[in-house]
């Protein structure tokens, strides 16, 4: 008896049961759209076990089945490349989905269809969704469905998921093939490797590998390609003899075939693709078809000169969209939450020491959380824009030359550029990137891209020191990030991170004007993240903060020393802050300076409300005190330091769960350590000058 | 390297050398495994045809595969891909 | 068809020129006093001189197939501008209910970007019609 059966075919149609479907599909064919169709919107992010890669699950109920969908990330094949296909491919070996919808771009049918093959020789019940069909009848393509499903022996669903085209029919496939059997898909890869396949297959049935999530001829295929993780598994289960056995018959093939066999079988597997396009696909001839529009405006946005200078152009609006469009309304919530909210607080009957701390512990974080709010939603809109039309592809075309002189590949600048919004989905988005070593090294570097949690204070001192060249001197400190950024990369590509990038395979997209409902989702699933993970650890943080000033070390100073410097000066933070003075003597900054540089570890604008705490001042009245204790040097100087000094605890939490605590350290150290080398070269430099 | 005219186009060169517009034939490819499984999975198996759409000379270029589709390979990657020029 | 070309000409060195006054304005070489028609920073000022660029180009490459592509980037860079510009002003009306901030920035609904990108809504929807 095989010990490998598929999941056992009992309890169908048991109405109580949770049906699991997992969602699936290539980069770029509207995986997402869809899955938010279909869920109404009805989702949340989650973790997959063991890793911290989101995952989207969102439940619906059809005809009274309770299903949970889960968003798979984008796979090419059934072979892991980046940490995202890794996932993918477990979920469907590992957790067994009753039903697999594939995502297909209809106007791309031969690649798509590849990703269908391998998952039909795991004989999981598919279902595809056959998307975009409207581009492809723009296209010129006509396709066969029903020939293609019978052929298939599977449903295929016309959609168009952004405008909800078929998402009621493939909601009525789910049920409807519940009940059915699992297909039975076979391609014939030639007689000699159909008979290694076959001898693989009578070693195998000697076994026990019950749950390895596949029948043996699926088995057996993938450890004739090589595929590590299979073998990995064998050797777990303490089953050497197997592979040592496979290997002899690997040998034996190969001499036989005289080519690579992997080769081999990809090559059978597009031969079968080809010889369904061609019975059930018709190609007329269109006049402007978007292949012919996209090549037209790749030859103007990827040329060397006027490609790069749209890319900046495109940039800069980025910027000043998330910038200017948000800062209205983020001094519109400025004045509620500071002003309104608290002020209510305050009023509410309840002893002073708890009004105290909802008011200036609790709010104090969610008043920083909501302030970011428009900047970051703005830019995620910005980005999110420009990735759904396709021009974030291109983009990565054309930084790839510039970011592989400091060993990066052009896929980075994504990361990089949402850091300037926020670090912490920054840190989120390198998990798309194939290369461990390219992923790491990015890391390393967002949080010298100045986010706009640190905007404010620039604002603050150069509004005091730099009135003339205010916008100049703000940019110098982008600047001084971005350089820093590169030194530490090209450094550490000497140091630590041995050789180039492997560099990035990506597809390149037809241009299309996206869907705004799309693009929202996009932005808020982004803001989302953010707010999840940076949301309880700000907010905590402040409490704490709050606590360890309103503490001392003779005990408790009373609300108070939230506005009186002179208790405050008694307290916890205020003693610490004296204890390392002496390492800012170079600096000329006193305890109230290090105080709020302290505070800034939570978020970096909080610097500023808290060094008005500390001064006892009104914020707008902060700019007098300032204009006396610092010169604009000195002010400059701190200007680079909190720049560059070290990752918020958002952002530090976020390393933390991608790359170990360790790591975290790490980065932390030598930031503080370049902060302070930074900051130093700028007094000693400037004083020159000066 | 990059002043290879049409004619003088004999043998094996990596794909990042390659002009715009001239039609290559993979060869093979270098690298590791993972990357090599990509490329053959999106088409790019030895003996195919392949259009190159753009090339920034010394960064990445953007091949077209009449199969699968457009795609833009870093210059890390296209270092690594070894064609013979086709006519 | 000419009317069309000098239409694309003039757009392209209104561009050029705001950009070039802006450049000569800040060596300072001369004070023309008109920020109204001149960009406001650099980036905005290279954002200009790309624009003017693709306007130009098509307007010299007026018989070519970059024609249309490059007057559709332009007209759309050109509109995109005007979007941002135009969402900017006007939230920074709303403000001035909260704020004590000057009602000047009326005016500036009647900048330069916004009105080259309301000149430029035509050739967008002629070169839409033309390509999708």
């Amino acid at each position: 008896m095989s010990c490998h059966e598929l999941s056992s075919p009992t309890t169908l149609g048991n109405k109580h049961e949770l049906i699991k479907v997992a969602i699936v599909g290539n980069p770029n064919v509207g995986k997402s759209a869809l899955f938010n169709k279909l869920t109404g919107g009805n989702a949340w992010v989650g973790n997959w076990p063991g890793v911290t890669v989101e995952k989207k699950t969102g439940r619906i109920v059809i005809e009274g089945h309770e299903v949970e969908l889960v968003d798979l990330p984008g796979i090419y094949g059934l072979t892991p490349y980046s940490l995202d296909e890794v996932i993918a491919r477990k979920f469907i070996l590992e957790e067994r989905p009753r039903i697999v919808i594939q995502v297909i771009n209809a106007t791309n049918l031969e690649r798509n269809l590849y990703l269908t093959i391998q998952l039909l020789e795991m004989n999981v019940k598919l279902i595809i969704a056959l998307n975009m069909i409207d581009l492809a009848e723009k296209e010129g393509l006509e396709i066969d469905i029903n020939g293609l499903m019978n052929q298939l022996n599977i449903l295929i669903i016309p959609t168009i998921a952004v405008k909800e085209v078929g998402v009621d029919n493939l909601t009525k496939a789910i049920i409807m093939e519940l009940n059915s059997p699992p297909p039975f898909f076979k391609i014939n890869y030639g007689p000699e490797i159909e008979e290694a396949i076959q001898r693989i297959e009578r070693i195998l049935d000697k076994c026990e590998i019950a749950d390895v999530g596949a029948n043996s001829r699926w088995i057996a295929i993938h450890l004739l390609e090589d595929d590590k993780d299979i073998e990995e598994l064998f050797r777990k289960r303490g089953l050497e003899d197997v592979l040592r056995k496979v290997v002899e018959i690997k040998r034996d093939l190969q001499t036989r075939l005289g080519e690579s066999i992997e080769v081999l079988m990809i090559e059978k597997r597009y031969q079968y693709i080809l010889s369904l396009t061609q019975k059930y696909v018709k190609r007329r001839h269109v006049k402007e078809s978007l292949t012919t529009f996209t090549d037209r405006l790749d030859r103007i946005l990827t040329h060397p000169i006027l490609g790069l200078m749209i890319f900046i152009s495109t940039l800069y609006l980025l910027f000043k969209f998330s910038f200017d469009v948000a800062s209205p309304l983020t001094n519109l919530l400025d004045v509620l939450i500071s002003g309104h909210v608290h002020s209510f607080l305050k009023t509410l009957p309840l002893p002073t020491i708890i009004s105290s701390l909802l008011a200036d512990g609790v709010l104090q974080g969610v008043g920083i959380l909501l302030i970011f709010i428009p900047n970051l939603f703005f830019l995620f809109l910005g980005i999110s824009f420009l990735e759904d039309t396709g021009y974030l592809a291109r983009v990565t075309f054309l930084s790839d030359k510039w970011m592989n002189k400091i060993g990066l590949s052009g896929r980075v600048i994504i990361p990089l550029l949402i850091g300037f919004g926020c670090n912490v989905p920054a840190i989120l988005s390198t998990r798309v990137l194939g290369d461990d070593r390219d992923r790491r090294l990015t890391m390393l570097i967002i949080p010298f891209m100045s986010c706009s949690a640190r905007l404010p204070i620039y604002l603050l001192f150069t509004l005091v020191f730099f009135k003339e060249n205010q916008m100049l001197v703000i940019l110098s400190i982008y600047f001084i990030g971005v350089t820093t950024a590169i030194i530490t990369a090209l450094l550490f590509n000497k140091l630590l991170f041995k050789g180039q990038t492997s560099g990035y395979v990506m597809d390149m997209p037809p241009y299309l004007i996206p869907s705004v409902g799309n693009i929202f989702a996009k932005s808020w699933e982004r803001i989302k993240s953010f707010l999840v993970r940076a949301g309880s650890i700000i907010v905590i943080m402040m409490v704490i903060i709050w606590a360890l000033s309103i503490f001392g070390p003779e005990g408790y100073l009373g609300v108070e020393a939230l506005r009186n410097p002179d208790l405050l000066s008694r307290s916890w933070i205020a003693s610490f802050s004296k204890l390392i003075e002496p390492l800012f003597k170079p600096f000329n900054w006193d305890w109230r300076v290090i105080s709020s540089l302290l505070f800034g570890f939570v978020a970096k604008e909080v610097v500023v409300s808290s060094l008005s705490v500390l001064y006892n001042v009104e914020e707008a009245d902060l700019s007098t005190v300032l204009s006396t204790s610092f010169t604009p040097l000195t002010a400059y100087s701190l200007m680079v330091f909190t720049l560059l000094y070290t990752p918020c605890m958002a952002t530090a939490a976020t390393l933390r769960s991608e790359i170990g605590l360790k790591n975290t350290i790490f980065i932390i150290i030598y930031e503080l350590f370049i902060a302070y080398i930074m900051a130093y070269l700028v007094l000693s430099i400037g004083g020159l000058l000066l | 390297m990059g002043d290879n005219s049409a004619d003088t186009y004999t043998g094996l060169f990596p794909l990042s050398i390659i002009e715009e517009g001239k039609t290559v034939k993979v060869v093979k490819i270098i690298g590791g495994r993972g990357l090599v499984r990509r490329l053959y999975e999106i088409g790019l198996l030895p003996g195919a045809e392949i259009e190159v759409v753009r090339n920034s000379k010394h960064g990445p270029v953007i091949i077209r595969n009449k199969i699968t589709g457009t795609f833009s390979l870093g210059y890390g990657v296209a270092k690594k891909i070894m064609v013979e020029v086709m006519q | 068809m000419k009317m069309i070309n000098y239409y694309i000409l003039s757009m392209g060195l209104t561009y050029i020129i705001s950009s070039l006054m802006f450049i000569l304005e800040n060596v300072n070489i001369v004070k023309t006093g008109l920020s109204q028609v001149t960009p406001t920073d650099a980036g905005m000022a290279l954002y200009f001189v790309t624009v003017g660029t693709l306007y130009n180009y098509a307007y010299f490459k007026s018989s070519e197939e970059v024609f249309g592509t490059s007057l559709l980037l332009a007209s759309i860079m050109s509109i995109a501008f005007m979007f941002v510009q135009t969402l900017h002003y006007s939230l920074q009306l709303l403000d001035l209910i909260v704020s004590d901030s000057n009602i000047e920035v009326l005016f500036n609904l009647m900048r330069i970007e916004i009105v080259l990108g309301i000149l430029s809504i035509p050739i967008l929807l002629k070169e839409r019609g033309n390509h999708i």
